[in-house]
């Protein structure tokens, strides 16, 4: 069955939609992954992940033919039966459509097999398919160190599922039951981003933080109108609102007629209207999900809850789950949408389809093992990059490097923060990462106008020292990877992480599982008595996270960030 | 069609003019070997010489060509599809509301099935 006697090499791919990526497994531990975007510097990049599959396999040491078996994370054909079956709903309405979805299946996308051995020549193994849903629930379950767990996964749509859920128990993974094309839970909250202004795919987080600002106003006007709901969560779009089952745009006249406002523009001045509308929509698919967790609650009698699919980053929403639903424990995976399912393919193949147990691992180790998994740099090879750019530098021992640090953060400066191994994930949890003072109210317009360049209405997260989290926060709950939001204690404390309506997108760190980081939090905490640091992504509106040495230096030269500390070195800004 | 090299679409390219040439030339009565062989090998010069440009250029035009094409059958075959659809209420998409539940029973797959991409 499998091509040598002492290690297993799995390798798990997702793209062609949004967020492509590859990871590798090596005897069931995910050893390397990375979204293809952190090379091509293509935001969200949905081409074939080429560069990620030579970094795994280089990161891994091995060649193609030393590989057991190749997944990946969908089934297309029946996802183009899907397409084919909507356009025969649809039409003649969809050609417009039709015209530009279906070349780019007839030329790409229903010839991965082809691709995969195209770019893997030497591979002998198999390349298996799970469904896309089942790649959401694999990774959902096999990250979450639980041995019996529901699974629910809610995303756009995979092949025909948009909603799943089913049960894991000692390695096996059973979907029960799910809702299809088009009533989708992840399109209906794309279709109010598209209407807000944000493109689909990459504004579902923004509307979340918007929505804050917002009254529900038209929450009864959207159940009425827009989304039939079950009592059991289970639910059916009007499509008569809805024009993405043929056309590029996601909703149609009728949506905007209903609200009595036109779709707004991108660069469009945010109205009251349109923040009571995030939050009608908001607090919808809050109460959507909350009954479907209790529906899946009923059925199951589980006491964990794994949770998967693109609508699981929705942290509010998560929180809410948490609090009201009647799970005692939660896991969300750190990467949950499409790109995390190139792990979750790969966990399929090793696990459920080979049948090799899943080894428990300790809990620290394990959140370790889910995040920090993408390229990394040494000194030698940062200082060889200073050193040919002529770039001035100094060096420090690490602990003098965490007090000069921690000091240069407690006096208000931005520091750009590069060490170890990538995040996995679209968060940066400390290893590209860049920080600033919580303390100060300003610091949250400084980072969004003069580094970020984003909109100004978008929160910061918090990083807290684990053991800290509830002195400040409404919750004793570990969120090592940034996926619950929760009320601030004393928001006059730490200001620039606390959201207009008193929240905060926490990370818990925990020294385990990221030692440097957590460090130096607590050197920042020495020197101000807060345990808390803001943590923004190290990149600009608009790019992908950094990946390399230059790219974070190009940070500190486009923006105003003032300082950038890579490994053991300190660069400050001319 | 773009990933095939620019040398093999250029050696294409000459064949298809070449055999055009071949059918103009026998119905005005005026073909030979010898002036398809010129023919032929004056185009193969051209078209290798032009390869990466004649490659761009084919590129479109099968891009335009797949998209009239396209059209067609959307026109055809999709639109006179879902009429009859309509017609018979056919609900391919579930827009059919329900009294208690929309979830629906996922079959159990089989074994074999995971190397399937259906």
């Amino acid at each position: 069955m499998f091509l040598n006697n002492t290690k297993l090499y799995t390798l798990g791919l997702s793209c062609y939609y949004h967020d492509s990526a590859a990871a590798i497994m090596k005897d069931g531990m995910v050893i390397s992954a990375v979204e293809e975007e952190r090379f091509s510097r293509k935001k969200f990049d949905d081409g074939f992940p080429k560069k990620s599959i030579e970094w795994c396999m280089k990161e891994a040491g091995i060649s193609a033919t030393q590989l057991d078996s190749v997944a990946f994370y969908d089934k297309s054909i029946l996802k183009f039966d899907r397409l084919l079956d909507n356009y025969i709903s649809v039409a003649p309405k969809g050609l417009r459509s039709f015209l530009d979805t279906i070349p780019k299946w007839i030329h790409k996308r229903l010839w991965i097999e082809s691709e995969i051995k195209n770019s893997l020549k030497e591979f002998k193994g198999k390349i298996i398919f799970p469904s896309h849903h089942m790649s959401h629930a694999a990774y959902a379950y096999y990250t979450s160190g639980f041995n019996e767990a529901a699974i629910i996964t809610i995303d756009g749509v995979g092949e025909w599922t948009t909603t799943s859920y089913g049960r894991a128990k000692e390695n096996k993974i059973e979907l029960f039951k799910d809702i299809r094309w088009p009533h989708s839970l992840g399109l209906f909250y794309s279709a109010f981003t598209y209407f807000l202004g944000f493109q689909v795919n990459e504004g579902e987080y923004k509307l979340m933080g918007l929505a804050s600002y917002g009254k529900p106003k038209f929450y009864d006007l959207i159940l009425k109108e827009l989304i039939d709901v079950k009592k059991d969560g289970s639910f059916k779009l009007n499509m008569k609102y809805f024009a993405f089952t043929y056309d590029k745009v996601m909703t149609n006249k009728k949506f905007a007629e209903l609200f009595g406002i036109p779709v707004k523009a991108e660069n469009e001045k945010f109205e009251q209207i349109h923040f009571d509308l995030g939050a009608s929509v908001q607090k919808v698919l809050e109460e959507i999900l909350l009954l479907i967790v209790n529906q899946v609650h009923k059925q199951t009698k589980e006491k964990n809850l794994c949770l998967g699919g693109g609508v699981a980053l929705n942290g509010v929403a998560n929180s809410k789950i948490l609090k009201e639903g009647p799970f005692e424990q939660i896991h969300i995976p750190p990467s949950p949408g499409d790109a995390g399912s190139a792990i979750g393919c790969a966990q399929y193949s090793y696990f459920t389809h080979f049948g090799k147990k899943l080894n428990s691992l300790e809990t620290n180790y394990r959140i370790k093992n889910n995040v920090y998994l993408g390229p990394q740099y040494s000194n030698s090879e940062i200082k060889e990059f200073l050193v040919d750019n002529n770039i001035n530098f100094q060096f420090f021992e690490r602990n003098e490097l965490l007090e000069k640090t921690a000091n240069l953060i407690a006096k208000e400066n931005v520091v750009g923060w590069f060490q170890g191994k990538m995040e996995w994930g679209p968060r940066a949890l400390g290893n590209r990462s860049i920080l600033a003072d919580p303390r100060n109210e300003d610091m949250k317009n400084i980072l969004n106008e003069k580094i970020k360049h984003r909109e100004s209405f978008r929160p910061f997260a918090p990083s807290i020292m684990k053991e800290h989290t509830s002195e400040y926060f409404d919750t004793n709950i570990e969120s090592p990877y940034m996926l619950l939001v929760t009320k601030v204690k004393e928001p006059e404390k730490i200001p620039a992480v606390t959201h207009v309506d008193g929240t905060g997108r926490i990370q818990t760190v925990s020294r385990k599982t990221n030692e440097l980081y957590y460090d130096l939090i607590s050197k920042f905490k020495e020197i101000t008595g807060i345990p808390v640091l803001v943590n923004t992504s190290m990149n600009v509106r608009g790019e992908p996270i950094v990946n390399t040495p230059e790219q974070a230096h190009n940070m500190l030269i486009k923006t105003d960030m003032d300082y950038l500390v890579m490994g053991n070195f300190l660069i400050k800004r001319k | 069609m773009e990933i095939s090299s620019s040398r093999f679409k250029a050696i294409a390219a000459t064949l298809g003019i070449s055999f055009w040439f071949f059918i103009i030339t026998s119905t005005m009565g005026i073909f030979s070997i010898e002036n398809l062989l010129i023919f032929f090998s004056f185009m193969m010069i051209i078209t290798q010489v032009f390869a990466i440009k004649l490659s761009k250029g084919l590129d479109i035009f099968a891009k335009i060509n797949t998209k009239i094409f396209l059209g067609i059958l959307f026109v055809t075959v999709f639109t006179v599809y879902g009429i009859y659809f309509k017609i018979l209420k056919i609900d391919l998409l579930r827009q059919n509301s329900q009294d208690e539940s929309y979830w629906i029973t996922i079959d159990k797959s089989k074994p074999g099935d995971v190397f399937k991409q259906y």
